[in-house]
């Protein structure tokens, strides 16, 4: 008898039998999982049968093996030889499988007369009597328990129909269990699907934020380490070299080991299956086990291997980051201390880790692009700053119409003032072309330089807006209707003030305010850029001490918001409200309250030029 | 003087074709994001050849300078191909917007005076 089973708690040896047969009901009952109902079955089924040894082995569905669940009262390394047991006709356990029906071997002569091969190891360490009974349920079939006796035994009809009750007992447990099994596993996969996409979409909050496209690396890296792998590194492919940008642990301690590693001996950049590799090839690479001959392969001399081995890892994948079919690098995943392992089927979802990465490379790539593009141009439109004029005071603003586009956005409005240093005088200018974009941007450059070389030339605003005209007609063709407006001025100043000779090629009326009142300039006059001939008239505007001159583009006046339009009437009676108030608080309050006025989103793009005179 | 990006703008164009005119009338918006209807009209219009084309901008509730540039593109194609274009920019805010760039004088403003509310061509 099986000394263990005797011990087992709830089974009392010399119950009757329909009480055991009732607790070993009982104890399967309460088995959760296959190896449960294997246990169970190996000792207090094996010790209410008075069986002296028992294994139950179950076979997966249509597998051509059987995989122990547990063995109990065998000697010596059995256990251990016979964990797996091929199916093999010719065999009692594999009879009994492939049958259906159960295999009794009463004694040692029964044995050699049936199974003349297998006889020797049946009968030795003084085993006699065996049955083998398949488990199964229905059509069910779930292994098989055999049954080891050290003393010849009778199976009668009553005590294989004994027997027979107890496997089918032990049958129904296994089947349950398995389903059971089988129902966990499935809800650990959902469980760990619904996780993982919980993963992506903070990973893609995570890459959309705004910071440098490094910091969103080491973010992801970090995050990565959080529940998906123990280690995590970012390669980056930058020319013909690639790069790390990041790497995580939780403990800081190891990431200070890696550095000081690759510090003393720097990574192979033509290492087999390495981060390295994968960025240059864009072929992923999954490690379920990195076998110590890896890391003997991979090490330099005895004191790298050791670190390297000193790092524990256990499995690894790396996914190139690709985007629109290029490869920018990849992501690296490294399973250590925790003993998990990554698979094939775990390469969709780092790879959808790594496509979000890419594409955030890419995104913010593009947007690094469009940002130089967009700030050479503006600094080519607008200037750095305003000059100094002797008893004036200058503001000017440029305004995209939303704050967020100020780094990309190249809109057609200028505003400035230079200097004409051989007649001391200065040119002012604001300006509005028509549409936005690269063409806008070349044509208000082209009307910038145009004026400044023209008022150096000494010539009268009406005669520089006329050269502007020409030049954007010649460059532009009256076809294309490329037009822009442009409110243009000289300058000069005298100790009581100073004089602007205005022209307005169709450009909305300047506004001048002396004291509490304002006053239009009106010198109505035609667009630039389709026709040969414009209609243009000079005026003359005198500031004196505090009174300020202010020219706008349209995006102030033909601003909408949910008070209706702008309008030039609203602007005129808050610039009257700004008497006293310096050029850059008279600039600051017009744009505030154009700003305000939209709700902070603009209709169009804003410059603006303010003049003042006197202290 | 570009870009409107007012998602609510809606431009309406009726088109009217007489003997010796057609006539496209403007309501809403002629702004960048309506640009292209009033675009494919005022083409679909030019492919007639019609002796005047007559767009009426009066009844438009905004304007902007992509619309501007419509009219003047319009008008290049007329005096190209010997037609006529024709606006009508009534008393409003189309015709504020068309005094301050100085195309009043320049283009064929068939309601210029105020007492010819109507205009005819």
């Amino acid at each position: 008898m099986i000394a263990e089973a005797r011990e087992l708690p709830g089974v009392v040896p010399g119950a009757p039998r329909a009480a055991r047969f009732q607790q070993l009901t009982e104890q399967l009952s309460r088995g959760l999982t296959p190896r449960d109902i294997g246990r169970l079955t190996a000792t207090t089924a094996a010790t209410l049968i008075g069986a002296d040894a028992c294994a139950a082995y179950a076979r997966g569905e249509g597998a051509d093996e059987l995989v122990a669940l547990h063995h109990n009262g065998w000697a010596g390394s059995a256990p251990e030889r016979y964990l797996r047991v091929p199916l093999h006709a010719g065999r009692p356990m594999s009879d009994a499988v492939l049958s259906g029906r159960p295999v009794w071997l009463e004694d040692a002569e029964q044995w050699r007369a049936r199974y003349p091969e297998m006889a020797p190891l049946g009968v030795s360490e003084g085993h006699q009597a065996c049955a083998c009974l398949p488990l199964r349920v229905e059509d069910r079939d779930l292994g098989a328990v055999i049954f080891s006796f050290y003393r010849p035994r009778a199976f009668d009809h009553d005590e294989r129909e004994f027997l027979l009750a107890v496997a089918a007992l032990c049958a129904q447990a296994l089947d349950r269990a398995r389903l059971f099994a089988a129902e966990q596993a499935a809800r650990a996969a959902a469980e760990r699907e619904r996780d993982r996409m919980a993963f992506l979409a903070r990973a893609g909050r995570l890459l959309e934020g705004p910071l440098s496209v490094e910091e969103r690396l080491r973010g992801l890296a970090d995050l990565c380490v959080t529940g998906i792998a123990d280690w995590s590194a970012v390669h980056l492919l930058r020319g013909s070299r690639v790069e790390k940008v990041a790497t995580a642990h939780l403990d800081p301690a190891k990431i200070a080991f890696v550095d000081r590693l690759e510090r003393r001996y720097p990574p192979d950049p033509d290492a087999r299956g390495g981060p390295v590799e994968v960025a240059r090839t864009g072929v992923p690479v999954v490690l379920p086990d990195i076998p110590d001959e890896m890391l003997v392969a991979s090490a330099v001399d005895e004191t790298h291997l050791e670190l390297i081995r000193a790092l524990g890892m256990r499995s690894a994948i790396v996914v190139p980051l690709q985007v629109r079919g290029r490869t920018l690098g990849a992501l690296t995943l490294v399973h250590a201390e925790s003993g998990e392992r990554f698979g094939e089927e775990d390469l969709v979802f780092v790879g959808r880790l790594a496509a979000l990465a890419a594409l955030a490379l890419d995104n913010a790539a593009l947007y690094e692009q469009q940002r130089l593009v967009a700030r050479t141009l503006q600094t080519a439109l607008l200037p750095a700053e305003l000059p100094t004029v002797p008893g004036l005071s200058l503001a000017g603003r440029y305004r995209p119409p939303s704050p967020d586009l100020t780094d990309v956005y190249v809109g057609g409005d200028l505003y400035d003032v230079h200097e004409d240093e051989d007649r001391h005088r200065w040119g002012l200018t604001v300006a509005d072309v028509c549409g936005k974009g690269p063409e806008a941007a070349a044509m208000t450059s082209l009307i910038r330089h145009t004026v400044h070389a023209e008022v150096r030339h000494g010539l009268a605003p009406a005669e520089v807006v006329r050269r502007v005209n020409a030049a954007v007609l010649r460059h532009h063709g009256p076809a294309r209707a490329r037009f822009a407006t442009l409110a243009h001025g000289v300058l000069t100043v005298d100790p009581a003030g100073a004089t602007v000779t205005l022209v307005n090629g169709g450009h909305p009326p300047p506004l001048v305010l002396r004291g509490g009142r304002t006053e239009w300039v009106e010198a109505p006059g035609t667009l630039v850029g389709v026709y040969p001939d414009l209609d243009l008239a000079e005026v003359e505007v005198r500031l004196g001490p505090g009174d300020v001159l202010l020219l706008y583009t349209d995006g102030v006046t033909e601003a909408r918001g949910p008070e209706g339009w702008f309008g030039a009437d609203r602007l005129a009676a808050l610039v009257a409200t700004l008497a006293g108030a310096s050029a850059e608080e008279v600039a600051d309050g017009v744009l505030a309250a154009v700003t305000d006025f939209q709700r902070g989103r603009l209709r169009d793009d804003v410059a603006l030029l303010v003049v003042r005179a006197g202290p | 003087m570009s870009a409107s990006s007012d998602p609510t703008g809606v431009l309406r164009v009726d088109r009217t074709t007489h003997p010796d005119r057609t006539e496209l009338v403007l309501h809403g918006e002629l702004a960048t994001d309506t640009l292209p209807t009033a675009r494919d009209e005022v083409a679909a219009a030019e492919a007639d050849a019609p002796p005047v084309l007559v767009l009426d901008l009066a009844p438009l509730d905004y304007v902007d300078s992509s619309g501007v540039r419509l009219v003047l593109l319009a008008q290049h194609v007329a005096t190209e191909q010997g037609r006529r274009l024709a606006v009508r920019l009534g008393h409003g805010h189309t015709r504020r917007v068309f005094d301050v760039l100085g195309l009043t004088a320049r283009l064929d403003v068939i309601d210029r005076e105020s007492g010819d509310p109507a205009g005819s061509p």
